[in-house]
């Protein structure tokens, strides 16, 4: 049994250009997610008659489809509809990449939008109130006092939805687009080498995912706390192997 | 799917290209998974009130 | 005195405050008056509606029936609307309730600035004029994690005085400090009287409120019982609840028989 990772290197490029794809569109669904979510998670939480309902069916309607689905649906639904409000009647179809980056979006702001809500309802009510007394809007209120605790809290959290979302992106293959996993499938089926480019994305996740939890240690212990510096004990913690 | 296993979501593809019926296909996949997750949704809520703790307000929210 | 006069004079009037927790009755119909200066210290059981009745003031608890009317002590405007109430009622809380990601100086500059339009700048002079004020002016760029219970307090009290209010209320501020630091808030706290602030004071310091007040009321069981000045208050009470309560409360006081 030999592993030629040669094949590997020389379709490195490809996979470049897939693993650029998957993470753009995680950043872009990350970005879009979470604005959108946290502006549903508050109109929750200020429980707004109508919307706050109306958010809380969305959510629940998004969490109880698999990605996959949500995917199928846009990719085939909106088009129609689309070609139903204009005069034409025809359906529109729309780029699949805009598709992947409106669906991922919406379909990660309803998690990200329960993270947030979890999360204002742990804030210590005195904070609510603290800021009400001084006279804060609703709006200043939220953006300047709670939402910034709110992050610190819950970072570990939407750490982890991110790199769900991340590995989700590999989904985009029912809309015939290529990220870095499906760039790799297809050379590895291509050239019969299965194990070395399985393995060699394997790694690469892990190494992007490990990367990631890391990142938001560090911003978790920006105030005050140093972590040992020695590369092995970065290591260990990176594969949470030590104590943080 | 991937792997061969075929669950909901890959029985309405496959439906779907039998029949050709993407709509009716895809709509009772949806529907499927609805009813399931609203069922797992009323046990979390049931759950979720049953380890409320009294005196503790649960949405923090100050009054308007 | 004409009635423009004693209107203007008038910082804040409560009529008629009734509040109930579903349907128990929390708040029996207050009518209460604060002039502009006056010191007003509220005490009571624990349980009286002493809180509920200061935070319906400022909206933090909605009441059922009555009315509330605090008075712009600049412009002489009658305030009815709650955002502008807040504007001009301060409170402090007896858990602080600082903002912990924000430090001390921008815990006292965000309110004038986001609610009253002032400019950074001057916002800051402000604070730090507040802060100085309250002696933690050396605090200024420490975040409230690092101070002390006390110091906590008194930058909460100047956070309330950056706003400028017409009236300063306080919601039991020195109930959750150490009884070493209780002496330098309750210190802060004469300090502001002394210089002409209209206060209402929840609190169990007695000594403050013989010190300091213009009036001690007392609320038991949602209605106030007894309203005189301290003297009068704390030697000859009038009411026999008000004897329990300071027998109960005051060492050494003689019990009621």
């Amino acid at each position: 049994m030999s592993f030629d990772f040669a094949a590997v290197i020389n379709a490195t490029p490809y996979l470049l250009q897939g693993l650029l794809f998957s993470v753009e569109l995680t950043l872009v669904a990350m970005t879009g997610g979470m604005l959108l979510g946290t502006f549903m998670a508050i109109v929750r939480h200020m429980a707004v008659p109508v919307a706050a309902d109306a958010i809380r069916a969305y959510v629940t309607l998004m969490r109880s489809i698999p990605l996959i689905l949500v995917l199928f649906w846009f990719f085939f639904l909106v088009p129609l509809l689309l070609g139903h409000l204009t005069p034409a009647g025809r359906s529109i179809p729309l780029g699949p990449k805009f598709t992947a980056f409106i669906t991922f979006t919406l379909f990660e702001s309803a998690y990200y939008a329960e993270i947030v809500r979890a999360g204002l309802k742990a804030i210590d009510k005195g904070q609510y109130e603290g800021a009400k007394a001084l006279g804060l809007s609703s709006s200043t209120m939220y953006w300047n006092v709670v939402v910034p605790q709110v992050l610190r809290v819950t970072a570990p959290i939407i750490v982890s939805q991110t790199i769900i979302l991340f590995q989700d992106t590999a989904l985009v293959y029912v809309l015939s687009l290529t990220d870095f996993f499906g760039a790799a499938a297809k050379i590895a089926q291509r050239d019969s080498k299965l194990v070395e480019f399985y393995s060699t994305v394997a790694v690469v996740y892990l190494l992007i995912c490990s990367m990631g939890s890391e990142l938001s240690e560090r911003f978790r212990k920006k105030q005050g706390y140093r972590p040992p510096r020695g590369g092995l004990e970065r290591a260990k913690r990176m594969f949470g192997l030590a104590r943080p | 799917m991937t792997i061969g296993l075929l669950e909901i979501t890959a029985r309405a593809e496959q439906i779907n290209e039998f029949t050709f019926r993407t709509f009716d296909a895809f709509a009772s996949a949806t529907v499927l998974y609805l009813l399931i997750a609203l069922v797992l949704h009323q046990v979390a809520f049931q759950v979720e009130r049953m380890l409320r703790i009294p005196g503790v307000s649960q949405n923090n929210t100050v009054k308007k | 005195m004409d009635d423009a006069f004693l209107a203007r004079n008038e910082i804040l009037r409560i009529e008629g405050l009734e509040q109930s927790y579903g349907s128990l009755p929390v708040l029996k119909g207050i009518d209460l008056r604060v002039n502009k200066g006056e010191r007003v210290v509220i005490c009571g059981p624990s349980g009286s509606g002493k809180s509920t009745l200061i935070r319906c003031i400022n909206g933090l608890e909605t009441f059922k029936s009555g009315t509330i009317c605090v008075t712009d002590v600049r412009s002489g405007d009658h305030l009815t609307l709650l955002k502008d109430i807040r504007r001009e009622v301060g409170m402090v809380f007896q858990s602080f309730n600082l903002f912990p990601h924000m430090s001390v100086l921008e815990n006292c500059m965000l309110a004038p600035i986001k609610v009253r339009d002032v400019k950074k700048a001057e916002a800051r002079e402000r604070a730090l004029y507040f802060l100085q004020k309250v002696r933690v002016l050396d605090q200024a760029q420490k975040y409230p994690g690092q101070l002390s219970g006390g110091q906590q307090q008194r930058v909460a009290i100047a956070r309330a005085l950056c706003m400028q209010p017409s009236i300063m209320l306080f919601d039991e501020p020195t109930s959750a400090l150490d009884p070493e630091v209780v002496q330098e808030v309750l210190a802060t706290m004469v300090g502001l009287a002394k210089e002409g602030m209209t206060m209402l004071c929840v609190t169990h310091e007695m000594g403050f409120a013989r010190e300091v007040a213009d009036r001690v009321i007392l609320i038991d069981g949602g209605r106030i019982v007894e309203e005189a000045a301290p003297a009068q208050f704390f030697d000859t009470p009038q009411h026999e609840r008000t004897r329990a309560f300071l027998g109960r409360v005051l060492r050494g006081y003689p019990e009621v028989a």
